[in-house]
């Protein structure tokens, strides 16, 4: 990134950003995995997908399956989405809501 | 966030996603009334509508907004023209406004620091520059301004200042495409809307990835497939995309190839016999450019002289100079002489940033003239746009250095006339001499003054142009050292054009602001101001209206209008001035509502008819023209031209281009011979290079690269290179190089068989990357009528970064 920080003659814009979140936040992801066939017919991957902690399974209909992804880190999140979209029978994973707003200090 | 809040928006996430499982997520099928009562409710948590701030596509967003700051985004369901889906991009868009480094402050530039200095002092210093020299003064936007703001611009300048010097970065990405459609149609934009792709039979994409760039509009298409439909889909371009990954068909062709294809598939359809006679003798006309001074009007040429002139572009001779087997221009040909199948084109930059971008752009309108695959839901020749208001802002309120609101040009008496009565200005206060497009501007904005160099002062709103001039080394770095030059940057971020600003400006961005927008199928957007700027930032349209009043008190004439009132004078109720000059009370009045209604008076000369703004509010975009109906509701427009719906065809026509350049309600089939591009490989640079974009980032990245889950997915730009050449040239995957052209340097990694797949022997360069500029290398040579340079195609070299022989 261009930053004009370091030709300051008042470091104003450091007083001024404490006032901002930043966008980099991790955000939880309302996403749609679209199987090949009927969601009943991967069962397995349906499992897989249960024991990533961060994922809670919402309702399917025919090959589509509605998940939350909730992550603690951008990596982790990156991780989830890969290891999501290569999944046995997944042919699909799309956004369906992304609340990024992000202020708890505990969060890493 | 506390835990509970943390498992509301969980469950709120849930039900999105559930309730795309539960409609099925087919797009057509989705109804246009659900939306905002599905979204998640909790205690001060509101949801508004806006377009996103992103491409030309206009999808429609629902922003939720709480303690004001916008928390969540949510594809917007009532919208017709996303129905509830958003691209990656789309769904982080609310975080553009939170990156941690917002410009917040106004910043002057003494010596090598910027100092922070107050608005008052900023506008004042900008009038003075004006008032000292208003004819050296330039003013240069975009199609990201919104279409009050474009207006305002307009007026101040054209009107105000008596100067023609205003262009927008749209300029350099779809001036071909207008010029194509006025030298078709007489009058711009495109006749068919988004709902050819729900009903086309065949998409042909000319140099055009919409499965990258424009994903919404592309899933469209392959969600019909999904449904058991079939699309053929025929992608043409210069190298592999995600789209060829989709396609039916691929036809690789050489640079300029298009023009070639085109021309052979007209011979074909004539050869054939079978182009569609009734339509072409009942409204077409033939045409083909003067021999010694071409222009946009052309000369009529009959249909015998086009069969002449068409008779050389063999199926083989096409192959020859496309690259593209004659056996697949057949295909080509026998597809559009089928009257029982509906075909839709669609371009973008690849036919617009072409030096022959209006031949293109003309020849593939005469394609589907001449085969009467026009005017049908499913048969149309489209053209998008990359910004949000391209088409709003640039195209329809005219902010081009040639152009008035209304389809009007200063070159005509009488547009002027109307021009100066709609804003009650003297008569003569606009000039007749067109402004300088944008490679003019900059060249005279770079050039020493004592050189002849008549641009001084460039106030740039909306846009980066340091990073995405061609040739930047010229038109763009040449401002160093020019101590009398002065550049002011009205941004949101620092980026590569403020790091040569005079002035910074900081702007308010997307939803801190009140707007509207134009999208690619000629639908108009609002939208509300939901949360408050960072700091110090403020309205870009509040700017020049504060510069117009500092002028106006400092006596220039130019800032009054015939009685004497300012010229952007806004009263209340009781008929006292609302000082919108002034920050605080900028918000007393919705400025945004006085402009557009004093815009709308300017559209109904080419049929370009808007509705009030109110209904604006009321609707997710309305398409134009929009026509009051008899029980006093107001009626868009999907299809222009047809009789079927558009209200200003004569009873009876079946279509009628009213705005025919030969006045006889005819669009015109051009014939326009092949060309060689301006610059191809040789011996010193072997290699074709094409620049572009990607899925992750919107053009320069200035806002995209500083979302963390975008730019993490696309880090860096990279050179696309043919495993062959790689090896040839004994380059390693993800090995840095420098591509060299006769203009500059870029140094960038090489990904061989990467996500875009070029031929042997050519290279591609995403240019959203700031710390890789690529548009050190490009072309400014340009299209003779529309003045938009070619980014896709100039020579270059490879050379490993271990070889690059540094300068003695």
């Amino acid at each position: 990134m261009y930053t004009l920080g370091c030709m300051f003659v008042k470091p104003q814009f450091h007083r001024m950003s404490s006032l901002f979140r930043e966008a980099n936040a991790v955000p939880i992801s309302g996403l749609v995995v679209t199987f090949r066939s009927s969601v009943t017919e991967h069962v397995e991957t349906v499992e897989l997908l249960r024991d990533i902690p961060e994922i809670v399974i919402g309702d399917s209909v025919g090959s589509k399956l509605a998940i939350v992804v909730d992550s603690e880190t951008q990596r982790r999140d990156q991780e989830i989405w890969n290891t999501v979209q290569h999944l046995p029978g997944v042919i699909d994973l799309a956004v369906a809501m992304v609340v990024f707003d992000e202020n708890d200090p505990n969060r890493k | 966030m506390d835990s509970e809040r943390r498992s509301f928006l969980k469950s709120a996430a849930m039900v999105a996603a559930g309730s795309m499982v539960h409609s099925g997520a087919s797009l057509p099928v989705l109804q246009a009334d659900q939306g905002v009562g599905e979204l998640p409710v909790l205690d001060g948590l509101s949801w508004n509508k806006a377009p996103c701030r992103f491409c030309g596509t206009g999808c429609h967003v629902q922003v939720g907004v709480e303690n004001g700051r916008v928390v969540a985004i949510a594809g917007d369901k009532a919208a017709d023209v996303n129905k509830g889906l958003l691209c990656v991009k789309g769904y982080h868009v609310g975080g553009i406004l939170y990156g941690k480094d917002r410009l917040t402050r106004p910043l002057l530039r003494q010596q090598d620091k910027f100092v922070e200095i107050s608005w008052d002092e900023a506008i004042t210093i900008i009038a003075q520059r004006i008032f000292e020299s208003p004819k050296t003064f330039a003013f240069y936007g975009s199609g990201q301004w919104t279409i009050p703001e474009g207006f305002a611009v307009q007026k101040f300048m054209k009107g105000g200042l008596g100067n023609n010097h205003i262009d927008p970065n749209a300029r350099l990405c779809m001036a071909s495409a207008v010029t194509g459609f006025l030298a078709t149609y007489g009058v711009d934009e495109p006749a068919g809307c988004y709902q050819d792709l729900d009903e086309c039979d065949v998409l042909i994409t000319w140099g055009n990835n919409p499965a990258e760039m424009h994903p919404v509009l592309f899933s469209r298409v392959t969600d019909r497939r999904s449904r058991g439909e079939t699309v053929r889909i025929i992608d043409i371009g210069t190298r592999r995309t995600r789209t060829t990954d989709a396609a039916t068909d691929n036809l690789e062709m050489k640079p300029h190839g298009d023009v070639a294809i085109a021309l052979g598939i007209m011979h074909l359809l004539i050869q054939n016999n079978t182009y569609d006679k009734s339509f072409v003798e009942k409204h077409c006309n033939f045409r083909g450019a003067e021999a010694d001074k071409p222009t946009l009007q052309g000369e009529a040429i009959s249909e015998e002289e086009f069969r002449k002139r068409i008779a050389k572009y063999t199926p083989e001779y096409v192959e020859e100079l496309s690259g593209v087997a004659a056996a697949k221009i057949r295909m080509l040909g026998e597809l559009f002489g089928k009257r029982d199948i509906r075909i839709t084109s669609l371009w973008c930059m690849g036919m617009n940033q072409h030096t022959m971008g209006t031949a293109i752009n003309s020849l593939v309108h005469g394609v589907h003239l001449l085969s009467g695959h026009f005017g049908r839901p499913g048969d149309a020749p489209t053209s998008l746009t990359g910004q949000p208001s391209a088409c709003g802002t640039v195209r329809e309120v005219g902010t081009l250095a040639h152009a008035l609101p209304g389809g009007r040009v200063v070159t005509k008496p009488e547009h002027r006339q109307h021009c100066e009565e709609f804003w009650n200005l003297r008569a003569g206060s606009i000039s007749e001499v067109p402004g300088y497009h944008t490679v003019q501007m900059f060249e005279q904005f770079t050039k020493p003054t004592a050189e002849g160099g008549d641009i001084t002062t460039m106030f740039v709103q909306v846009t980066n142009p340091g990073q995405t001039l061609p040739n930047l080394n010229a038109l763009f770095n040449g401002k160093k050292g020019l101590d009398d030059k002065f550049l002011i940057v009205s941004e949101v971020y620092p980026t590569a054009t403020t790091q040569l600003a005079d002035l910074i400006l900081p702007a308010a961005l997307w939803v801190e602001k009140n707007g509207m927008f134009g999208n690619s199928e000629r639908r108009t957007q609002q939208w509300f101001k939901m949360v408050s700027p960072p700091g110090e930032a403020r309205d870009d349209c509040w700017m020049t209206i504060a510069i117009a009043h500092k002028l106006f008190e400092m006596g220039h004439q130019g800032m009054k209008d015939k009685d004497g009132n300012f010229i952007f004078s806004v009263k209340d109720a009781d008929g006292k001035e609302i000082p919108i000059w002034q920050f605080e009370h900028y918000y007393d009045t919705n400025v945004d509502r006085h402009l557009f209604e004093e815009y709308r008076l300017f559209s109904t000369m080419k049929h370009k008819n808007l509705a009030p703004y109110d209904e604006y509010v009321k609707a997710r975009g309305l398409r134009w023209p929009v026509v009051q109906q008899n029980d006093g509701s107001w009626r868009e427009t999907r299809y222009r031209f047809s009789e079927f719906d558009d209200p200003f065809v004569s009873k009876g026509q079946e279509f009628e281009f009213y705005h025919s350049s030969s006045n006889d309600g005819r669009a015109q089939i051009w014939f326009h011979d092949y060309a060689p591009p301006p610059e191809v490989p040789d011996e010193d640079y072997p290699m074709w290079l094409c620049t572009g974009r990607v899925l992750e980032h919107w053009h320069t990245g200035t806002l995209t690269r500083r979302l963390a889950p975008l730019n993490r997915a696309m880090p860096t730009a990279y050179v696309e290179m043919h495993a062959e050449d790689a090896k040839a040239a004994n380059i390693r995957q993800g090995e840095k190089v420098v591509i060299e052209s006769r203009r500059g340097t870029c140094e960038l990694p090489v990904w061989i068989d990467g996500r875009g797949r070029p031929p042997r022997g050519t290279l591609f360069v995403p240019f959203f990357d700031e710390t890789k500029l690529i548009n050190n290398c490009t072309l400014d040579a340009h299209d003779p009528f529309s003045k938009q340079p070619d980014y896709k195609k100039c020579a270059v070299r490879v050379v490993k970064k271990s070889e690059v022989k540094v300068p003695s």
